[in-house]
């Protein structure tokens, strides 16, 4: 794989809530990477704006089974194709060398062969996570529950249905992290400490990888 | 154990539908799973009928001469496995990778959309009628793959928005497929099991999706035609288009492949007259696309989609099930109560259920399952099976256009849509598609019954 040995590709997942949208802009301005999420959607080649922001209440959701078909590996499901075209996305970034931090989209396993992987999930408990949701989307206490619980089943489904493991099992990630422990400025500090010392192992592993495809040519 | 058996093969059936529906495994799978279930379950355990077994598998109806060449009007044996069917559709499945292979199908598009001087508007009707015509003889899925692909590249130069073209594209190839006994699978198991010919479909279906057809383009041209009205005053870049000819991949294989879709067409619609069944031609066309392209043969196998095949096989099993239990019969006189046997109301229950049903659920299955329904009503009723099989044969084609998941034509379509980044979701497809697959339903309800019931036949 031709990929420079200092690329950094940092997939987070996140319960909704646990400010991991936040981190992750904390975490791309200490190292200068660019954070995609719904974002992701501007990058697919989409060509009407119109059709952008219809799919963005589509990006992240699961497949709706009785409303979808499967022919010859197409489908008509808007969310199946949109995962597909955003997985591509991501493994064409990674591809081509870029390092960047992807939030959700089962990037953690759609990029886990890739050399300059860090895998994160977020996770804070209730009390930490409702008085943010209601501040930021305006709501009250039990909007911000129900709105939650649907978000996180949501983002569950979703993981689950395109990933071997299941979504927040700590096996699956490097790192998993409760964000009510040390605040969301906390919880990016002691991330952007542990992504530092993870980078002379990733560059050495990166190295090695780039070694052994130039001997394979 | 053998009351159980209705039940049984109910069960496997009702399960098989529900496995389909969810998506979860691949098809081919969960028919063959159901049809093994049926086999060890209904047969074996409840029944302990060898010969159900032996009936519903029908191995040695390949091994007959009626099989290939008959000199009267044949049916298959309607239980259990139709191989007329899976040969035929093989062998079409052979021919067709051929051709793909060669070129063709972007070249006919590319050089109809050159002989209309790349004018939007006229792309747009070309395209409609050509995509029920080609799917006439050629299966939805691989018109639709072609078209829709080679539209979005048109809209590309053009500029204008592929959306309408492709959903009017989808549409009039699910009603072309309807017109002829090789163009939908329903039609295939339904021409095979009642010993239709294709000058039958032709003559009655091919009517209704002739007319249903001009209908359906003043439809959608006066739904779509501001969009590409305003196309065809945009200027042009003349070298970006794509050339017909760069399509041929092949001259040689080009000539062959047209040479042999030609006379495929020849001998199916001569069949009555030849006495050759479709598992006769299916066989020939195919064996002829694979020593014309002995060079790229096992490609072409390769490409052959197998998994259809045992699809078929499983499913055709399952409905053995229920056929050889009397599930269906219950069916049939079912509907033979609620209609009286008045003919006009068994026609209208028969095209609009299958039409609402296709809708949503795989026509396949479900037209399998309405034959011996169709059959037990006619002879129990005393009704010619004829309009029956083409209200049945109609509305398992038409209805399917109705959603995106009716057809695997519509589900092509709009996956090449969304990837070429033109999404379409439920909304956008049905807003066009629902009055247009009603106001063919319509037709085709009078068609049938001014033919059938006022005229008599």
């Amino acid at each position: 794989m031709n990929t420079p040995s200092d690329q950094i590709i940092l997939a987070i997942d996140r319960e909704f809530g646990s400010g991991g949208r936040e981190i992750a802009d904390l975490l791309g301005a200490h190292f200068n990477l660019p954070v995609y999420e719904k974002n992701i959607l501007q990058n697919l080649g989409i060509r009407s704006q119109e059709d952008v922001e219809d799919l963005y209440y589509r990006d992240e959701s699961p497949r709706w089974k009785l409303a979808s078909r499967t022919v010859k590996g197409l489908t008509n499901s808007n969310e199946a194709a949109l995962a597909a075209m955003e997985f591509d996305f991501l493994r064409q970034m990674a591809a081509e060398g870029k390092s960047f931090i992807i939030l959700g989209h089962c990037a953690e396993e759609v990029l886990s062969e890739h050399p300059g992987l860090i895998t994160l999930f977020v996770s804070a408990n209730e009390e930490f996570k409702i008085p943010r949701i209601m501040k930021e989307n305006g709501i009250d206490e039990e909007q911000a529950f129900a709105k939650m619980k649907r978000h996180n089943r949501k983002r569950k489904i979703y993981h689950n249905s395109y990933c071997e493991h299941k979504w927040g099992d700590a096996r699956n990630y490097d790192l998993t992290i409760r964000s009510d422990k040390l605040g969301t400025e906390g919880s990016a500090r002691f991330l952007i400490a542990y992504i530092h010392e993870r980078i002379p192992a990733l560059q050495k592993e990166q190295g090695e990888s780039a070694d052994s495809g130039s001997s394979a040519k | 154990m053998a009351a159980f058996a209705p039940w049984v093969a109910a069960g496997i059936f009702v399960l098989m539908f529900l496995l389909i529906i969810l998506d979860k495994w691949p098809h081919h799978y969960i028919t063959l799973a159901c049809g093994a279930a049926t086999l060890i379950l209904v047969f074996a355990l409840c029944l302990h009928s060898w010969d159900a077994i032996r009936e519903t598998l029908n191995l040695g109806a390949a091994f007959t001469p009626e099989f290939w060449h008959v000199s009267g009007e044949s049916a298959e044996a309607s239980s259990g496995i139709n191989w007329s069917t899976i040969i035929f559709i093989a062998g079409m499945m052979v021919m067709v990778e051929g051709m793909a292979e060669a070129g063709f199908f972007q070249w006919l598009c590319l050089r109809l959309a050159k002989l209309v001087h790349y004018k939007a508007s006229s792309i747009f009707v070309v395209f409609m009628i050509m995509a029920a015509l080609l799917s006439m003889f050629i299966d939805s899925i691989t018109v639709i793959l072609f078209l829709a692909a080679v539209t979005v590249e048109l809209a590309k130069v053009l500029k204008f928005n592929p959306v309408p073209m492709i959903l009017a594209e989808v549409f009039c190839s699910n009603l072309g497929g309807s017109a002829t006994m090789c163009g939908d699978p329903p039609n295939i198991i339904i021409g095979t099991s009642l010993g239709l010919t294709f000058a039958d479909f032709l003559t009655n279906t091919g009517l209704i999706a002739m007319i249903s057809l001009i209908a359906a383009v003043i439809y959608f041209w006066l739904v779509f035609r501001k969009e590409y009205k305003e196309a065809d005053k945009q200027e042009i870049d003349v070298k970006e288009l794509p050339v017909p000819k760069e399509a041929i991949k092949n001259q040689t294989a080009f000539i062959l492949s047209v040479m042999i879709f030609l006379i495929a067409i020849v001998l199916l619609v001569t069949h009555s007259n030849t006495g050759l069944t479709v598992a006769f031609i299916g066989t020939f066309i195919g064996l002829v696309t694979l020593i014309c392209n002995y060079k790229k043969a096992g490609t072409i196998l390769k490409r052959v989609d197998y998994k259809t095949l045992l699809f078929f096989i499983g499913l055709f099993v399952v409905v053995g099930g229920l056929e050889q239990t009397g599930v269906l019969e219950q069916i049939a006189y079912f509907i033979g109560d609620i209609s009286g046997g008045n003919m006009t109301l068994v026609i209208a229950i028969i095209l609009w259920i299958s039409a609402i049903a296709s809708a949503f659920v795989d026509n396949i299955p479900f037209s399998a399952t309405m034959i011996p329904v169709i059959t037990t009503l006619a002879s129990t009723q005393g009704l010619p099976i004829r309009p029956l099989a083409w209200a049945l044969s109609i509305g398992t084609d038409i209805g399917g256009s109705a959603t995106p998941i009716g057809a695997s034509a519509n589900v092509v379509g709009t996956a090449v849509a969304m990837k070429n980044g033109y999404p379409i979701g439920w909304k956008r497809y049905c807003k066009s598609a629902v009055p247009a697959t009603i106001l063919v339903l319509v037709i085709a309800t009078a068609v049938l019954i001014l033919r059938y019931v006022v005229l008599g036949g």
